[in-house]
């Protein structure tokens, strides 16, 4: 069994390796750290988008599509407390507490009422939320040419003799650090001990005392926290635009996918990855105008490749 | 002789009722805007129907259906661009590519299922967008893509619907016909397979059903009408834009037919009502469209927590009024006589990881009906799923009338003459009871009448005649272990394998199941064996009985002898040796 733990991350590193030279052969080294660099911060939207969605599967059981409408509102409230001319840290907390707000709306309000159901028809009901949500805030804000930004935008580090924005630098720091701080939570405090009892069988859990309102609204407390970050972010590296920020939920659950909507670990690596060899396409003539197909087409090998040899016999939960 | 296939109920004759007047009155009353909004209604409504027919018989969620829809508009334009064919056979090449794509997208449904089924047509859906939204779709251009940057060449339509009219009464035949398809099939062999396989994939593979042919073969119909709505689409409008076929329209779709009932007509006809003549609506308004996802996504969600069958669900509720058919009573046929054969397990070794749950197991059951006991974790159930061909074992081997089963897949078991029943019963509960028996027969090479009388004849034995028209969902627990016996019992059997068939069952059920059990082999010339842990079930009813203990066997023989025997004794009724 070990042995086939390492044969996949030396699968892995091969194939990236061999990708990333694929595409950058014959060009400057700079020119590919550049995109590598652009790769990782938009990688990190993803991941960070995964996570999210990840640590509240794994509490409660809702793959929840609507964490990009919630991010979506909260940066576009973002942006137009910045244009009444709000002090600008304010502007930030406002977002993250608008999509922290949304994201407990629907886990207290609704979620229960579906506690029962199968996981896709919760992630369907998910997407409901996020139609209201989406069509809220496109009416609020029609369609307009819009850009947010971040003070650090402007302020640079050099790393490695390349340039970075600081924006990039605090996506990138933001997904490993929440990655590791989740997992320092679900390993050593009480209520993450709890969630992953939940994550492991959630009617056992619910038999043998455990608070699953109290567990399952912080879940859906850290997902919309991270949501309103992520929403923040992207608005800022990528667009302003409710509806693209909406619907990045699908490479987010890209990203989810490669860690089986499991393990954070993985879902960082492969938001990573995906966000890299996304960006690296563009040094390609032939796939530079496909290359947002990167991800899902990534998490299409990645899950055929986790199902190779299992048999759908007997019935999972899923 | 197929009396039920044309049987037109009431829902039926208001959908043709419907499709009449719309084909009738709609294209003459409407103004040239909305002829074309009614138009790409059909289309929509036709491209519903293959989600919501998959999400209702199979439960497969679809989120590619848009894309797919793209697909065949694609191809539609590409054809009339490059070859100077009539727009039928471009119509129906279309919908076969698609079709050939829907299929495509059925091998990962072959492994997965449920949320990451959905998530990886929600990938597919927004691959399809980003090839449609970069390389644009043909309008005359030259080469493979056939993209030029100035005005479209024309489009050719069908001779018998060349004006904006004809060609919405042409949508509306078409996508009456793709209803009419759908429908067939679920009445057909197919409609029955979906329906076990949505209830267990294990309980269809062992009705000898091919579970990978009937999945690909729903994504087949449903890329073949959502082909034929793209086409359609192309048709009405010329060209086609990229930003059509995004995947949150595919979402959009499935959701809406959700709220509009997936598993009535009316659903799709609301579903795409709702996605392209409300947002007209609101527009001739002067509202906002965007205030129209508020709508859907509020209508999503009191779909799914209040309305399962969702609004057509509802309005069909109201209307119902049906009244019951009689019954027919068909004539038992003479019982054939089954070969007799033995049984022999020959070194059955399963290992999962490194715990052995079967351990070098031989055993060789002659008698009409036999029995195996053990405490829990014993390995009965995976004895019987080595048998069925659930689970593979080590170079052991299963002989049984000159054939070793082990060499042939599950649903060949079925068809070979093997039955079995699972601990839990596995009735269709959108099946009548009749058609969960006949469903075990689909894919037997029979005359459709001989397979109804070994229907009728194995609910006699069960006496579940008087029931065989009512649905699965209105029987009790002993009458659905009733229907489950009799599904083992068409067809031929050779060998019937019951798990803890008692389960649940009162003691008066227990004595009565009993019966029904001993009487088989008189009526099927098949043998029988049962794991139960009800004992007195056991030393009643099995002749030679077979004990496991972690895997191994400890005792095999006559029952009454195995039962005294102290070492069963001991590992059954925790008893210690000496």
């Amino acid at each position: 069994m070990r042995n086939f733990k390492y044969l996949n991350w030396v699968i892995y590193l091969v194939v990236m390796v061999g990708i990333i030279s694929f595409l950058g052969w014959g060009k400057p080294t700079k020119i590919i750290g550049l995109f590598f660099v652009s790769g990782l911060a938009v990688g990190s939207l993803y991941a960070l988008g995964g996570i999210g969605m990840v640590v509240l599967y794994r509490a409660t059981g809702v793959l929840n599509f609507a964490n990009g409408a919630a991010g979506a509102a909260g940066v576009m409230l973002a942006w137009q407390l910045g244009q009444w001319g709000v002090w600008a840290p304010l502007t930030w907390l406002a977002c993250i507490l608008l999509a922290l707000a949304i994201s407990l709306t629907y886990g207290r309000l609704v979620a229960p009422r579906l506690a029962w159901r199968e996981p896709v028809v919760k992630a369907v009901a998910t997407l409901g939320f996020a139609l209201i949500v989406l069509g809220i805030v496109s009416f609020l804000w029609i369609d307009d040419p819009r850009t947010f930004s971040l003070p650090t935008d402007k302020v640079g580090v050099y790393i490695l003799g390349l340039r970075v924005t600081v924006t990039r630098l605090i996506t990138f720091l933001a997904s490993v650090s929440i990655v590791v701080g989740i997992y320092f939570y679900l390993s050593r405090t009480v209520v993450g001990l709890q969630m992953r009892a939940l994550a492991n069988d959630r009617d056992l859990s619910a038999l043998i005392g455990i608070p699953i309102l109290k567990v399952e609204t912080i879940a859906w407390g850290i997902s919309g926290v991270i949501a309103g970050f992520t929403g923040l972010m992207f608005g800022d590296l990528i667009r302003l635009e409710p509806t693209v920020i909406t619907f990045m939920v699908i490479p987010s659950v890209a990203a989810a996918v490669c860690g089986r909507l499991d393990n954070l670990a993985l879902v960082l690596i492969g938001g990573l990855s995906m966000g890299v060899i996304e960006s690296l396409l563009t040094l390609s003539q032939t796939l530079k105008g496909v290359r947002p197909i990167a991800p899902f087409v990534i998490a299409a090998i990645v899950l055929i490749w986790y199902q190779r040899g299992t048999r759908l016999t007997f019935g999972t939960k899923d | 002789m197929h009396r039920d296939l044309f049987h037109i109920t009431p829902s039926g004759r208001a959908g043709l009722i419907f499709a009449l007047f719309a084909f009738l009155v709609i294209p003459s009353v409407s103004g040239s805007q909305w002829l074309s909004i009614f138009t790409s209604t059909g289309c929509f409504t036709l491209a519903a129907a293959g989600v919501a027919f998959l999400y209702a018989r199979l439960g497969m969620v679809s989120l590619t259906q848009v894309g797919l829809m793209g697909v065949g508009g694609w191809v539609m334009l590409r054809l009339n661009h490059a070859y100077n064919l009539p727009f039928e056979i471009n119509f129906i090449a279309a919908g076969l590519i698609t079709m050939v794509f829907g299929m495509i997208l059925a091998l990962p449904a072959l492994r997965l299922r449920g949320l990451y089924l959905a998530l990886v047509t929600l990938m597919a859906a927004g691959g399809f967008e980003i090839v449609f939204s970069t390389f644009q779709f043909p309008n005359g251009g030259d080469g493979f893509w056939g993209v030029k940057s100035s005005f479209s060449a024309e489009f050719r339509r069908p001779w018998l619907a060349q004006s904006d009219e004809g060609f919405l009464r042409y949508t509306i035949v078409i996508a009456t016909l793709g209803f009419l398809l759908i429908e067939l099939h679920r009445r057909l062999a197919p409609g029955r397979a979906w329906a076990l396989i949505r209830r267990s994939e294990a309980a269809a593979m062992s009705a000898g059903i091919n579970v990978t042919l009937y999945k690909t073969w729903a994504f087949a119909i449903s890329g073949l009408v959502a082909g034929f709505a793209g086409a359609l689409l192309a048709g009405s409008l010329g060209l086609l834009d990229g930003g059509t076929f995004r995947a949150s329209e595919s979402v959009m779709i499935f959701a809406l037919a959700v709220v509009g009932g997936a598993n009535y007509w009316l659903g799709a006809v609301l579903a795409a009502a709702l996605f392209r003549i409300v947002p007209a609506l609101l527009n001739n308004w002067g509202v906002d469209a965007d205030l129209s996802f508020v709508i859907f996504g509020a209508g999503l969600l009191h779909a799914i927590i209040t309305a399962p069958d969702g609004i057509a669900g509802q309005l069909m509720g109201l209307g119902a009024k049906i009244g019951k058919r009689a019954g027919s009573a068909f004539k038992a046929a003479p019982a054939e006589a089954g070969l007799s054969t033995s049984i022999d397990i020959k070194n059955i070794t399963v290992r999962f990881g490194g715990v052995v749950a079967l351990d070098d197991i031989s055993a060789k059951f002659t008698k009409p009906v036999s029995g195996i006991i053990g405490p829990n974790g014993a390995g009965k159930t995976t004895l019987m799923n080595v048998i069925s061909g659930f689970v593979p074992d080590e170079n052991g081997a299963v002989q049984a009338a000159g054939q070793d089963l082990l060499a042939l897949r599950a649903h060949q078991r079925g068809h070979w003459g093997l039955r079995r029943s699972f601990q839990k019963e596995e009735i269709a509960d959108d099946l009548s009871v009749e058609d969960n028996v006949m469903a075990q027969l689909d894919g037997m090479h029979m005359p459709h009448h001989e397979k109804r009388a070994d229907v009728a004849r194995a609910l006699e034995i069960a006496g579940m005649t008087d029931k065989a028209k009512l649905a699965g969902r209105s029987l009790n627990s002993f009458e659905r272990r009733l229907v489950d016996v009799a599904k083992c019992l068409v067809g031929n059997p050779r060998i019937i394998m019951f798990d803890e068939p008692a389960g649940g069952l009162s003691s008066k059920e227990t004595l009565m199941l009993g019966d029904l059990i001993l009487s088989i082999h008189e009526h099927t010339g098949a043998k029988t064996l049962v794991i139960d842990h009800d004992v007195d079930l056991i030393s009643r009813i099995c002749e030679e009985t077979l004990v496991l203990d972690f895997g191994e066997r400890i005792a095999f023989g006559k029952t009454a002898k195995v039962l005294a025997d102290p070492k069963v004794r001991a590992a059954y009724l925790g008893v210690e040796e000496g």
